[in-house]
């Protein structure tokens, strides 16, 4: 059996009353892509917001293998959330843990952009960018924190469908690449199965064993 | 296409304002000129020499730029945590927030003088700001620096009067940014400390705003005139300067030092003030939502509650905006009693009776406000009309891709802010008695300094909302086979009527407050405004009892009809809309 990155235990959450969800389990193996399947609405985001902090869970447990803990987690939401006051190279270096000198900079930042195939993008204004263009450019950033878990909200959705097919499976390669988990939400079946290593279905993660 | 009559009643109408808003400067300036026998160029060099001219030129520079610091100290916190939460009463909140900056200057002057006299909780605690003794008066011994106290009051009521232009230019962003952006910068490198979300998202997102509403501030406390008067009575600003020595400038062959003075304090200050509104209209460029806004209540309730520490800061501040408001009607019904034993202060109507009676050898509190009401609603009449059409040219030129000549209009309506009221009324003054001295006698002068002063403002609130409106809107109603009319009314009209109903308030608002134009062209006779009448009983000696109470039973009065228009101008404004003025 592979180390865990990440447990989650018997987890709930509810707003003003109104349950999202209650005894949620989940483990994530390292290297591993966790893609869970649900309709929309089901509260699929709630979980990802609580496992990065962004919500407070009412109950249960998270428990990270990584002494980091949520800092070691990235986050990938539906829309790119792209500064526009900074240009690309700008957006990029937000995500540097630690300020880098400036020749280690740019080079970081040309090699990332030319890894998704964006090279020469570095100051171009993010209002010019398609929505693929701008979605590959919130991974580099996401990425290039290290994380040891990143997590995806439906990152692709509101991509075109043969913009969302090839993202999706560089995206796969991406992850493989720098050994980091992930979990995927989605409710397209095909974008699950695109790239994920395991999909889980939403009502699966309320058994006390996942279904495949 | 326009129109050829609609073009011409345009550029009549511009070219008039244009005229209208520069001449009485022009006239003040060759007046003066012709008095000092100076060029302006002349007048600007001999600056220096002209007598107080420094002292002045330092005073204003320190207390406005103190002013505007502190204004954004007492103001950020404030419109940080207002827009960030959602809170109860929260249009009651932005009321009493916002009131401060159409709040007649003379009533709070009253107001500040009042929390720091001998009576007042401030004195009682130690800190003697108008007599400057206890700790005041040792730090003015220690440092040599004159009247430290009054400087402190001065910037302090300057801070309160602009506290709503930071609120209306930061809340609003705050309270609309797409919460989305903030978690997203939390989650990144960069922005895991609060240094980093400080640098990288919200002095980005808030700076220009800030910026600009600090440079305003610094503008309003450059031109600050009655507040100047009784706060710090001893220290002279450029504009205390020009007031003062006004009435006997631009006379031939009497006093033509104070001509001299005036005509360099003029150049000095208008060249100040453009480069302060230059810096102001590049920053209101700046502050654009390029930024991902949602609705109001989506972002503040994904943050809860308002947390102890907001409610502290806005409460607190709830409190200093209310409390030189609170402290200039609560003295209208206390009423000094001196007698051998010593002096009893007792509760009554007695300066109530004589507001209203005008015992006090002054004009009624009744008549004041009507020659106030005729005064603002003349203004209206005209300022409104004029306003439109200035921005709705404004708007047409930019829509016909002439941006130049967009932008130098914009320019020009702003002009009347850098010329200053006390100019402004110099000039009216000047320029008719030189040219048409029996004018001097006509009672509705001053209608015409506070157009000049008000028009501005409604360009400022009618130009985004003209901006705002989808011409589609106007094309569908043209195609319902609706009269020209009714096509305007629905196409056109019903989304500016919230910010016309705006304009109209605050331009009567700014009427009835004006002090500084007022106080030069209606010093004496019975055409006495609310703000004058309150200066004319505050500025007599005291020894009647009821002189004080009855100016502050007058300044609140015209404080409660402010008050009133101002929430009805709330009523009407658009969720989240900022920077309106």
């Amino acid at each position: 059996m592979n180390e865990s990155v990440l447990e989650i235990n018997n987890l709930a959450k509810s707003f003003d009353d109104v349950c999202v969800f209650s005894g949620l389990n989940l483990r994530l193996d390292a290297n591993e892509i966790v893609a869970i399947l649900g309709p929309s609405g089901c509260g699929k985001s709630t979980l990802l917001r609580c496992i990065v902090g962004l919500e407070e869970s009412d109950q249960g447990e998270l428990t990270f293998a990584s002494k980091r803990g949520t800092e070691g987690v990235g986050y990938l939401f539906q829309q790119p959330i792209l500064y526009p006051h900074l240009n690309v190279a700008s957006n990029i270096a937000l995500g540097f843990r630690t300020k880098p000198s400036k020749k280690e900079r740019q080079r970081t930042i040309a090699r990332e952009l030319e890894s998704v195939e964006l090279e020469g993008f570095e100051s171009r204004r993010v209002e010019s960018l398609s929505g693929g263009e701008a979605q590959r450019i919130a991974l580099l950033r996401a990425m290039l924190g290290q994380p040891e878990v990143l997590l995806l909200d439906e990152p692709f959705s509101a991509l075109d469908l043969e913009t969302r097919r090839s993202i999706t499976a560089q995206t796969r390669e991406w992850l493989k690449h720098r050994n980091t988990a992930a979990i995927h939400v989605t409710h397209d079946p095909e974008e699950a199965e695109l790239i994920a290593d395991r999909v889980v279905p939403w009502a699966a993660l309320f058994d006390h064993r996942e279904e495949e | 296409m326009p129109r050829n009559s609609e073009v011409v009643g345009r550029g009549f109408v511009v070219i008039s304002y244009v005229m209208l808003s520069t001449l009485p400067f022009v006239y003040a300036m060759a007046r003066l000129q012709s008095v000092t026998s100076q060029t302006p160029l002349e007048a600007l060099l001999n600056f220096p020499e002209a007598y107080g001219a420094i002292d002045a030129l330092r005073f204003t520079l320190l207390e406005a730029s103190a002013s505007a610091i502190l204004t954004v100290l007492f103001g950020l916190p404030i419109a940080w945590y207002l827009g960030r939460y959602q809170w109860k009463h929260a249009t009651l909140l932005r009321a009493v927030f916002s009131v401060p900056f159409v709040m007649p200057a003379i009533v709070v002057a009253m107001g500040f003088l009042l929390l720091i006299d001998q009576q007042s909780l401030l004195f009682k605690a130690g800190l003697d700001l108008r007599t400057e003794t206890g700790v005041i008066g040792a730090y003015a011994q220690r440092t040599g620096w004159s009247h430290p106290g009054h400087f402190l009051a001065l910037i302090i009521a300057h801070a309160w009067f602009n506290l709503s232009l930071i609120i209306r230019f930061v809340e609003p962003t705050v309270a609309r940014l797409d919460p989305a952006w903030e978690e997203q910068m939390s989650l990144l490198g960069q922005g895991q400390s609060t240094y980093g979300r400080l640098r990288h998202l919200w002095w980005p997102v808030l700076g220009p705003a800030v910026l600009c509403a600090a440079s305003l501030s610094f503008l309003f406390s450059f031109t600050s005139f009655a507040l100047v008067k009784w706060l710090a009575p001893f220290n002279h600003t450029l504009e205390s300067l020009m007031a003062s020595y006004g009435g006997s400038a631009g006379i031939a062959n009497y006093r033509v030092d104070t001509s001299e003075i005036v005509m360099s304090a003029s150049i000095v200050q208008f060249l100040i003030l453009l480069g302060a509104l230059y810096l102001t209209s590049t920053l209101q460029r700046r502050h654009s939502n390029r930024f991902a806004l949602v609705s109001e209540h989506g972002a503040q309730a994904s943050r809860g509650p308002p947390t102890f520490k907001a409610k502290i800061t806005v409460y607190a501040g709830f409190v200093f905006a209310l409390a030189p408001m609170i402290a200039a009607s609560t003295a209208s019904f206390r009423i000094r009693n001196t007698t051998d034993t010593g002096t009893r202060y007792t509760w009554g109507m007695e300066a109530w009776d004589a507001a209203l009676a005008g015992n006090l050898s002054t004009l009624s509190v009744t008549e004041a406000l009507a020659n106030s009401m005729i005064f603002a609603i003349g203004t209206l009449i005209i300022a409104l009309p004029v306003g439109w059409v200035l921005a709705s040219t404004i708007h047409a030129l930019e829509t016909s891709n002439h941006h130049r000549f967009a932008k130098a209009l914009d320019v020009a309506t702003l002009l009347p802010l850098a010329i200053s009221a006390i100019m402004v009324g110099l000039g009216v003054l000047l320029g008719v008695l030189k040219s048409m001295p029996s004018l001097f006698q006509w009672s509705l002068l001053p209608i015409l300094p506070h157009v000049i002063l008000t028009v501005p403002f409604v360009v400022r609130i009618m130009l985004p909302a003209m901006r705002s409106v989808d011409p589609k809107w106007k094309e569908q109603a043209s195609v319902l086979g609706l009269n020209p009319l009714r096509t305007w009314y629905h196409g056109y009209f019903s989304f500016i009527r919230g910010p016309a109903v705006v304009a109209s308030s605050l331009t009567l608002a700014f009427s009835l407050g004006e002090f500084g134009a007022s106080w030069l062209l209606v010093r004496t006779g019975s055409w006495d405004t609310l703000s004058v009448l309150v200066d004319t009983l505050m500025s007599r000696p005291k020894f009647d009892p009821l002189v004080q109470p009855t100016a502050m039973a007058a300044a609140t009065v015209l404080m409660m009809l402010t008050f009133f228009l101002f929430i009805l101008a709330e009523r009407f404004r658009a969720e989240g809309e900022g920077g309106g003025f």
